[in-house]
């Protein structure tokens, strides 16, 4: 028999705050492996960018590793290199920890949603060596969706 | 004179008082003012960067719709071509 506590899916309230910063804050659901990142920022300068992947990656290789959640809705201005790192080291990175369930939500702003996907096709174009085919990623509205889908 | 060097009026010692509490708020402020002012210039270049990122956006989306501009036109033409080649085959 399956053990409920693990098909369970957590409520939000029942995150546990990682980290708290100027540009992020990083929660964790142990039990389900689910890890949310919300930028609290119009940009995230690449150097703090980077600190904070860096700290979710602790949390990765501790085994927290089942579901990433991106949420970029503070963002106004997306910095292609910081985008470039995290779509192609990190990313990579995190799935020899076994992570390969990224959930993003992004800012409404359908002009930032195009750019997004214009400058994704061309990270992807530039890097064929990328492996977001063996990524399952999906866009959300909201934290609550990302967590259930 | 010798008596007074010794024993300096107490108006002396408070205004001595004052002036080394003074030095050490000028300090303060001097210190709090630097600090303002690094916050202020690392503020100052997280805009510029954001200024310049948000450009590159512009940038990669404004070529992507001259590009799309420029296929749609290539394919009005193409349509354009094929319409008149029918037409053509008929007389």
């Amino acid at each position: 028999m399956k053990d409920s506590t693990l098909t369970q899916l957590p409520e939000l309230a029942q995150f546990e705050d990682f980290f708290d910063a100027r540009f992020a804050r990083v929660a964790y659901h142990e039990k389900s492996g689910i890890i949310i990142c919300e930028l609290k920022s119009e940009y995230v300068p690449i150097e703090h960018f980077k600190d904070i992947f860096l700290r979710i990656s602790e949390l990765v290789g501790k085994g927290i590793n089942q579901k990433f959640i991106f949420d970029k809705r503070a963002l106004r201005a997306f910095h292609q290199p910081s985008m470039e790192w995290y779509f192609i080291v990190w990313k990579k990175d995190m799935y020899q920890h076994g992570l390969s369930v990224h959930r993003k939500i992004l800012p409404d702003e359908p002009w930032f949603r195009k750019s997004v996907e214009i400058a994704k096709s061309q990270i992807i174009q530039n890097y064929p060596d990328n492996i977001v085919d063996k990524l399952d990623i999906r866009y959300c509205g909201s934290i609550e969706e990302a967590i259930e889908v | 004179m010798a008596d007074l060097m010794k024993n300096p009026p107490e108006a002396y010692l408070i205004f001595k008082e004052e002036l080394r509490k003074a030095e050490i708020e000028k300090e303060r402020l001097k210190k709090e003012y630097q600090d303002k002012l690094r916050n202020m210039d690392v503020e100052l270049s997280y805009l510029k960067e954001q200024i310049s990122s948000q450009q590159q956006m512009m940038k990669t989306t404004l070529n992507y719709a001259s590009r799309l501009e420029n296929e749609i036109n290539g394919l009005q033409k193409t349509i354009e071509e094929d319409k008149n080649r029918r037409k053509g085959s008929f007389h």
